[in-house]
């Protein structure tokens, strides 16, 4: 194919990531681009270096 | 709602521990909450709305205002590995850098040039200075390195 795994469609939809605490990471939530309605809220991040990674949450539309 | 929703406060918030962590990591002294220009930044970015042109230019703002006291701090240069995932700096090889086909094609060895491409992918609002330089620590046995000027990086590149 030569298309790596031949990406279609979305694999993630409609999800809340509340109310979590994040520390002492390298990472704290990824979104890959292909995820579609991720809402955060209420989560705190501490000594994470990259709190919020992945395209979708780094453009919000 | 399409792709991901992060409240403003808490996009804030992120970036904040994200610039402690860095500082920290680096070894450079303060909190960034008590330097005027990026807690401005910071407490402004707490309230726009999220996803808005206000949000991008005040991370770039936050972020740049940062990166300036660090830079300060730091005159003798940060490490990629360092504020790479702060900056979303990446670096590769290009496949048609000369390189690969000398390796290949040089059994006797020989002289070659190693090209670095080093990406950012976050939306700093306007370029900023930034200069790379690559050093080889150690080099196998027979191998010898001698390292290119410093090359400032420009802000051309594709926008995707």
């Amino acid at each position: 194919m030569g298309h790596g795994f031949g990406r279609k469609g979305r694999y993630v939809r409609d999800v809340l990531v509340e109310n979590t605490q994040i520390a002492n990471a390298d990472l704290g939530v990824f979104a890959y681009a292909t995820a579609d309605g991720v809402m955060l809220h209420g989560n705190s991040f501490s000594a994470v270096k990259s709190p919020l990674g992945g395209r979708a949450c780094r453009r919000p539309t | 709602m399409s792709k991901a929703y992060v409240t403003p406060t808490e996009r804030a918030e992120a970036l904040q521990v994200s610039l402690q962590s860095l500082i920290a990591s680096l070894g450079v002294k303060g909190d960034p909450m008590q330097w005027p220009e990026v807690a401005a930044a910071l407490g402004a970015l707490a309230k726009a709305p999220s996803g808005s042109p206000e949000d991008t230019q005040l991370q770039g703002v936050a972020l740049r205002a940062a990166l300036a006291r660090v830079a300060k701090a730091k005159p003798e240069g940060l490490p990629l590995a360092a504020v790479a995932q702060t900056l979303g700096l990446s670096v590769r090889m290009p496949w048609e850098s000369p390189s690969h086909v000398h390796l290949q094609n040089r059994p006797t060895g020989g002289p070659s040039a190693l090209d670095l491409i080093v990406t950012a992918s976050l939306p700093l609002g306007e370029p900023i200075p930034l200069t790379a330089e690559a050093e080889v620590p150690k080099t196998p046995a027979g191998w010898a390195s001698q390292l290119s000027a410093p090359v400032e990086l420009s802000d051309k590149a594709r926008r995707s």
